[in-house]
């Protein structure tokens, strides 16, 4: 097929299977939309296309698309504004198991992930108001292992919310960071229905945490991953490392699309400040320029030209400082008007205010989750520290911070 | 963007890679910075022999048939080296001005000897009261019998003391701040009525004010349409922005790979200092500026060889404000990392934030060119 082809049938595809945002008012219409798109995805396929064409048992369904081709199925999604396709499981978990996972643990969770049968949440991040100040253990009592602790876990975007029901998306498997007996960190892989496991969301600005008590949970042996200590948390940090597969985030399409609103804005409702804050917006779109440069740039061969792939983190780092930047500029372009909680009205189904036309309601909408604690955060790692470590070899070993609030 | 480079671009890049890996080292080139040429002809020759010279030019002008993507490839090597040869005002300002504006009569004549090394050559655009606009021109050229007469006076004209060929922007036609009405001509700086005050500039490149009074150049010398020389200059200069853009990239490399080597071995309170996780977030960032400014350059070389028009011209602003910005902090940073020693003249480490201050000057600071790509 060719590249024209292929972009017909990719957007194509959306269409067919998502309704847009425009239709969806209410969170849990969006919920209930969310997953009929997942379903779509696992059943033509498209989950994994970013995945290796093995015909073996435990993966086999993969496609491998190129690069270039993942990555603009990524902005056509990004400019629906679907639900996430590079979800935590898809982006984490799995280059994790395709290069570490025993044989029953990629049969088993690989085809689950590929089918979005379950989500998963990460149980890395502890909380600093954990009962004790213990970090969550593995430990083996009477020949039976048994996890104990509290984790603060991520989940994807809009896959949690403090008013949604256990349903479909709720997450299924947690991925859970826990020191055994000889002090070496272990990744258990387990359903979040097993005993002594509770899942909490926690209320904050876009409800991807959750907050989980581990109570003697039993853990299977086949439940660990072999990976451990240092090389377990690097691979965490990076798992682009670990596959081909992991894509740059396509950030700068939303981005683009903010600012874009932001200039009507700006340009319809003129006042003294216009001309400052225009200057503001035109570095704003440099930035974005920039961005989109590096995304570019992340999927370019190695060669002798180019002779180190572009990190991830770096991507990472970039679209969050200029979604701060354009946050800022958002607030300063609004005045008084920055001060509705638009995404509550939202949530309670109430129309949106925008008294100065309908940009300006969208970019409403957009600042008030713009205004997200989790701004910087990389799955809960400072991407700084990655660079500075991964790439720039400054230290040795990485250590994860305890708290997201941290990284802001 | 495509980054599959050609074997033609690979092997380019690979020559000069090695070429101030091997054979450009910083003493040598304080050297030749401090000489009475300000650079070293056996350089210079070096680069003619291995068609360096060549490189914008068309293969029917005996160039290399090279686009931007190949300038800046080279230019961002002559950035790790800290390259001091005139190739920007020799190649890129004067020989660029010749292709987009020469007739083949005048490139025939022209453009060999700089391809061969043979002639340095200097563009004279820039006047005092004119900040970085190209427009802004008072230098006059009254039609006189078959030729022109120049009066006027250009600043800070780069290879001006070396130069055995000048392309000068002077207003034929409208006023001081019209498009319309310039026109670009060759004129020998041994003729009558030119007049040069040289010296050298801050980043150890050589400069002239020249001044023009009665000076008689014939219709030949016109390169171009009279009246109609802004969009030649505009298109030059603005790829004389790719070319120092470029140039930067490889300064800015080399300033954070250095400092963190440094910061790796330098030791304070009985550790490495690159241990300290503020310093580590400061190269960090060090890292990130470059990274954004190399991505930029590709995409502006590309959106260049793509063919020049707004698009092009909003991507070269958004490279020359990310490399005013970046050079900026990269160069800030490596100094203050440096401690002391980042202050002195025999650590390399000043200099290069030296040449990255004045190419955040040269055709247009950050603020300047944040306005161009706001109204494109």
């Amino acid at each position: 097929m060719n590249a024209s082809d292929w972009q017909h049938e990719a957007r194509a595809f959306i269409a067919d299977h998502w309704p847009g945002p425009e239709r969806l008012g209410h969170p849990g219409a969006y919920q209930l939309a969310s997953a009929g798109w997942y379903e779509a995805l696992g059943t033509a396929g498209w989950s994994v296309a970013h995945w290796p064409a093995r015909t073996d048992s435990t993966t086999g369904r993969g496609m491998s698309w190129s690069r270039q081709r993942l990555y603009q199925w990524q902005m056509f999604c990004h400019q629906a504004l679907t639900p996430p396709v590079n979800t935590l499981a898809m982006s984490l978990v799995a280059p994790l198991l395709m290069a570490h996972g025993s044989e029953q643990q990629r049969g088993l969770l690989l085809s689950e992930i590929a089918a979005f049968d379950g989500h998963w949440c990460l149980g890395l991040l502890e909380p600093v108001n954990a009962a004790t100040p213990e970090p969550t253990r593995l430990r083996v009592m009477n020949d039976k292992i048994l996890l104990n602790g509290e984790k603060r876990a991520l989940a994807d975007g809009l896959l949690a919310s403090t008013e949604l029901p256990k349903d479909r998306l709720w997450p299924a498997r947690i991925l859970c960071i826990a020191l055994d007996d000889a002090q070496q960190w272990r990744a258990c892989l387990l359903p979040t229905d097993r005993n002594g496991i509770e899942l909490r969301p926690v209320p904050n600005a876009q409800g991807r945490w959750f907050h989980v008590t581990l109570n003697e949970v039993p853990v299977e042996p086949g439940e660990l991953l072999t990976l451990s200590g240092d090389a377990l948390l690097s691979a965490l940090a990076q798992p682009e490392l670990l596959s081909e597969s992991v894509l740059p985030e396509a950030n700068s399409l939303g981005l683009a699309e903010q600012l874009r609103l932001l200039r009507t804005e700006l340009t319809t409702n003129t006042h003294e400040d216009t001309d400052t804050l225009l200057t503001q917006l035109y570095e704003a779109e440099v930035a974005l320029q920039s961005l989109r440069a590096l995304e570019n740039r992340a999927l370019a061969p190695v060669s002798s030209v180019l002779s180190t792939p572009l990190p991830i983190p770096a991507l990472s780092l970039k679209a969050q400082e200029l979604g701060q930047q354009i946050g800022a500029l958002q607030l300063a372009s609004f005045g008084y008007y920055a001060l509705p909680d638009t995404s509550a009205l939202r949530e309670h189904n109430e129309g949106p205010i925008h008294p100065r036309g309908d940009a300006s309601g969208k970019t409403a909408m957009i600042t008030s989750q713009a205004l997200s604690a989790l701004a910087s955060s990389h799955y809960g790692w400072n991407p700084r520290d990655i660079l500075a470590k991964q790439w720039l070899g400054l230290g040795q070993t990485l250590q994860a911070d305890e708290e997201p609030s941290r990284h802001s | 963007m495509d980054f599959s480079f050609t074997e033609e671009q690979t092997m380019l890049h690979e020559s000069i890679e090695r070429f101030v890996q091997n054979d450009y080292s910083f003493d040598d080139r304080q050297k030749h910075a401090g000489s009475d040429l300000g650079y070293d002809a056996g350089n210079w020759n070096t680069f003619a022999e291995l068609g360096w010279l060549g490189v914008p030019f068309s293969e029917a002008d005996g160039g290399f048939g090279g686009g931007a993507v190949e300038s800046s490839l080279m230019m961002e090597q002559f950035g790790h080296g800290l390259v001091i040869e005139p190739y920007l005002a020799t190649v890129v300002l004067a020989g660029g001005a010749i292709k987009h504006g020469g007739s083949e009569a005048q490139k025939a004549k022209l453009l060999p000897g700089i391809i061969d090394g043979s002639t340095q050559a200097a563009l004279a655009y820039a006047e005092p009261q004119a900040r970085f606009n190209l427009a802004d021109i008072t230098t006059t050229a009254t039609a006189e019998g078959d030729g022109y007469v120049l009066n006027g006076y250009k600043a800070v004209v780069l290879n001006g003391p070396a130069a055995q060929l000048i392309v000068v922007s002077a207003r034929t036609s409208g006023e001081q701040r019209d498009q319309d009405g310039i026109t670009l001509f060759v004129v020998d700086p041994k003729a009558a009525g030119v007049s040069r005050r040289d010296y050298p500039t801050v980043d150890a490149f050589r400069a002239s004010e020249i001044t023009l009074e009665g000076v008689k150049v014939d219709a030949d010398s016109v390169i171009g349409e009279v009246g109609k020389g802004y969009a030649v200059l505009e298109q030059t200069i603005d790829e004389g922005i790719l070319a120092i853009g470029s140039e930067a990239v490889g300064c800015m490399e080399k300033l954070y790979k250095e400092t963190v080597e440094y910061c790796r071995q330098r030791e304070q309170f009985g550790q490495a200092i690159g241990k300290f996780q503020v310093l580590q977030h400061r190269m960090v960032d060090m890292f990130m500026e470059h990274e954004q400014s190399k991505s930029l350059m590709f995409m502006a070389a590309m959106r260049m060889d793509e063919g020049y028009g707004p698009e092009a011209q909003k991507a070269i602003s958004a490279f020359k404000v990310q490399i005013g910005k970046s050079g900026k902090f990269v160069g800030q940073n490596a100094v203050q990392l440096h401690g002391g020693m980042g202050m002195t003249e025999e650590l390399n480490i000043g200099h290069y934030f030296k040449r990255l201050t004045i190419i955040d000057t040269l055709f247009g600071n950050a603020d300047f060119h944040l306005k161009r790509f706001g109204a494109l």
